[in-house]
């Protein structure tokens, strides 16, 4: 059974503020601590693979930030980040999206804290934010605590439908355009060049800023590329951009990539919510970078993921029944399940978890808790036999529960 | 294809983006660039003796068994430093904590500890969840600087507590939370930053029992408390009222700032909206981070390497505390700390160090005006904080001569 789930906690001894009582514990935290269990194979999280992780070449790198830098990476530094990291992302970002400078640059405790500056800084209670219909529950965590509202644009293969977005638009005069435009969390979706132009011009059209989580672009295994919003969009778009899939996610770095005369109140937010990132962590990532670890790092991810996408997507055509439809991503660590409309994921998932499978179901991605007979299932942490073993064990209830 | 300009109004991208300012959340749009950033930019200029910074030392950090520690921690737990963790912490290090907390009284589980992104996230989490618009917030005064920063944004009342050479008057504690809706109180008991005072035993006693009879909720932010190079420790609050205090440590003062790695043991209740908040924030802190210093902990590094911390500053805070009754005005008078990093003087009513600074500037020496210390304005105008941790004694000594002269010349 889900403990916790819904949860709401206690108000009696101290007053919580009036705006925090209505957050919930996040369900896919308790999903995870339940799919942790011994023995059960899960493809809930959104872990990247340990064994993938470049220990040696971190552990080099770190050898370097002591010997070179010494005391300096140990030391406070600035809220924006450290300005070697910086310049190098800057340059990296003139190379693949845009004209990019220094002051452009700002390092974040990975995307989500990126995510959470976003909402502090630009959303006031009742403020409405066009979302893809489902999104990522992390960036709906944030901003709830901020009292946003949001406005919902489904989604076909290509994306964000922007008819849709523009109908939001007019209707609910958003502050943000919040999306993840390659290999959405959760769907696996990629928005279309075509799409990205268009959204673009709305954007411009109505003044707001397109906030882009790109948190997986650096992985496509299929497919051609797609321009990345920010180089199509310039200052129109804060890139919001994460190492926790490329590098590692247990040092929480990530940047954002905004305009200039936007920049300074980011860092200002900054600095009353942690000071800054972790310095330690900023010198080694610059490190590893500048010796060139992290294009090789990246081609060894895209090839283990594909794989393992290929094996989970083979699987699922061999074993689950007729009437569940799924994505079949071209990048990053999830598909996403259509079960008919009937079923409930929810509802499923003890089951599931009884017979040693876990997957997150759909609920939580989508704003209005709509989305009952849709689940998430990542294919970067499980092993090639796990992913056999939990699709069959999955098709099996699927089965039962037609 | 590529479009860098993508409007039709013929305004070019950069120029509409100017207009996001008008999108800026109220709570945002409100924040101006920092005075003190600005005086601590001047105070790094090359040749400049600065006082004024809040920084440890650069060679107190532990450079030297660095490469040491981290060939440990990733021999011990492998992969799992860069993979995700839990939100309340790498469990390693909470453990650790839990025994590292118990030597100060503060006897929790290791549960019962979370670990933040450095202090300012606890004091950020905490004010985000406790402080609606207009709430009562009782702090010291003067305070600490970034604790205002971090509880700003929340819109509190802030509520000045009396103060006296031994920090907070309990009388005046006493009062202000008789008088009710108080939604926090917040103390650094010891070596406060900025005034370097500490609050003695028997007042440590007094408050907490005004927070356990008015069921008030206190934060004990103690960073500085490993940092003592006389006397003897104190009892935390904590260990008197644990139902009603949220202990608060950080790593920054001995293994490293630059790791921001901060600790806390909270009531139960506050504990949990403290992970939920912290979950939308940033996950979780560090797990590399957090599994150097529970190493640190665990394999008695922090025990070699503090009485080299504290050697280095002991002989600082002497020369500037020397310095002081050798060159000072005898209109000044001023702090007398036995550790943490910081020096308060007072001058004459009338004098403005904040008008001064420019002038010390001039003579090559940085200190913090004392006014910003403080919440309510135009308070603590004749005051200063002095930083002595991160300059070497006879900079101290050179430094302090020169603002004595500066201080007799303002106030003759």
């Amino acid at each position: 059974m889900l403990v916790g789930q819904n949860e709401k906690v206690q108000t009696e001894q101290w007053k919580i503020a009036t705006h925090v009582v209505e957050l919930e514990s996040s369900i896919i935290r308790e999903i995870l601590k339940i799919s942790s269990q011994p023995g059960v194979i899960s493809f809930a999280g959104g872990l990247p693979a340990p064994e993938l992780f470049p220990m040696e070449e971190l552990r080099e790198a770190m050898e370097i930030v002591v010997t070179k830098h010494g005391a300096p990476a140990f030391q406070y530094t600035l809220s924006r980040g450290i300005p070697q990291l910086r310049e190098l992302l800057a340059e990296r970002a003139t190379a693949y999206d845009t004209a990019t400078s220094v002051d452009n640059i700002l390092i974040t405790a990975g995307a989500q804290q990126a995510i959470e500056l976003v909402a502090r800084a630009f959303i006031d209670r009742g403020d409405y934010i066009i979302t893809e219909y489902p999104t990522y529950v992390g960036a709906l965590q944030a901003f709830n605590y901020y009292q946003a509202k949001y406005a919902t644009v489904e989604m076909d293969a290509e994306g964000m439908i922007p008819e849709r977005a523009e109908e939001k638009i007019l209707k609910y005069e958003p502050k943000l355009i919040y999306t993840v435009s390659n290999f959405q969390n959760p769907t696996g979706i990629t928005m279309s060049e075509n799409r990205r132009v268009k959204l673009i011009e709305l954007a411009a059209r109505h003044n707001i800023p397109i906030i882009d989580d790109n948190s997986y672009g650096d992985i496509r295994f299929a497919g051609q590329p797609v321009p990345s919003l920010k180089s199509l969009g310039g200052d129109r778009v804060i890139a919001l951009r994460s190492f926790s899939k490329i590098i590692a996610p247990g040092l929480r770095l990530g940047w954002m990539n905004g305009p200039e005369s936007i920049m300074g109140y980011f860092e200002r937010v900054k600095q009353c919510t942690d000071l800054h990132t972790n310095t330690l962590c900023q010198y080694l990532i610059y490190e590893f970078i500048s010796a060139g670890k992290l294009e090789a790092h990246i081609a060894r991810i895209i090839k283990d993921y594909r794989a393992k996408r290929d094996l989970m997507v083979q699987t699922m055509r061999d074993n689950f029944p007729e009437g569940i439809r799924w994505t079949e991503p071209e990048g990053g660590l999830f598909l996403w399940v259509e079960l008919p409309e009937h079923m409930s994921a929810k509802e499923l998932l003890p089951k599931a978890v009884a017979m040693k499978v876990a997957y997150v179901y759909g609920e939580p991605f989508f704003p209005d808790g709509q989305g009952q007979n849709t689940l998430r299932l990542n294919f970067s942490n499980a092993t090639h036999d796990n992913i056999v073993e939990g699709i069959t064990r999955l098709a099996e209830l699927l089965k039962e529960n037609m | 294809m590529s479009i860098s300009i993508v409007t039709g109004d013929g305004k070019r991208s950069s120029e509409r983006a100017e207009a996001f300012g008008d999108r800026l959340a109220s709570r945002t749009a409100g924040m101006k660039a920092s005075v003190l950033r600005e005086i601590l930019k001047v105070a790094s200029q090359p040749g400049v003796i600065s006082l004024a910074g809040g920084l440890p030392a650069p060679e107190s950090f532990p450079v030297d068994f660095m490469p040491e520690l981290i060939a440990k921690v990733l021999k011990k737990y492998g992969p799992a430093v860069f993979q995700y963790g839990p939100t309340e912490g790498f469990p390693p290090f909470r453990e650790i904590l839990a025994g590292y907390l118990a030597e100060r009284g503060v006897k929790a589980t290791a549960d019962e500890v979370i670990v933040t992104t450095g202090s300012q996230q606890m004091l950020d989490t905490l004010g985000k969840v406790l402080i609606s618009p207009g709430d009562k917030v009782a702090v010291e005064s003067p305070t600490y600087l970034g604790a205002l920063a971090a509880f700003n944004p929340y819109q509190p009342n802030y509520v000045a507590i009396d103060s006296d050479d031994d920090g907070v008057i309990p009388e005046s504690l006493e009062e202000i939370l008789a008088a009710g809706s108080v939604k926090f109180v917040y103390l650094i008991p010891n070596f406060q930053n900025p005034s370097g005072r500490t609050i003695p035993a028997d007042r440590r006693k007094a408050i907490a029992k005004s927070v356990i009879r008015y069921n008030a909720l206190l934060i004990e932010d103690d960073p500085y408390r490993a940092l003592r190079y006389e006397g003897n420790h104190l009892p935390t609050i904590w260990s008197m009222a644990p139902d009603n205090v949220v202990h608060a440590g950080t790593m920054s003062k001995v293994l490293s700032p630059g790791l921001r790695l901060g600790f806390s043991v909270a009531p139960a209740l506050i504990r949990r909206w403290m992970v939920l908040a912290k979950q939308g924030i940033d996950l979780h802190t560090s797990s590399f981070d957090q599994a150097l210093a529970a190493e640190y902990i665990a394999e008695g590094y922090l025990e070699r390497h503090l009485p080299r911390i504290v050697d280095l500053y002991r002989p600082r805070l002497r020369a500037m505390l020397d310095s002081l009754e050798e060159f000072f005005p005898d209109s000044f008078s001023w702090s007398k700390p036995q550790g943490g990093m910081f020096v308060w003087a007072t001058g004459p009513e009338g004098l403005d160090t904040d008008k001064l600074y420019a002038k010390a500037i001039e003579r090559k020496v940085a200190y913090v005006p004392g006014q910003y210390f403080f919440s309510s304005p135009g308070v603590g105008k004749n005051t200063m904080r002095l930083n002595f941790s991160n300059v070497g004694e006879e900079a101290i000594k050179t430094g302090i001569k020169t603002l004595a002269w500066l201080m007799a010349e303002a106030s003759s």
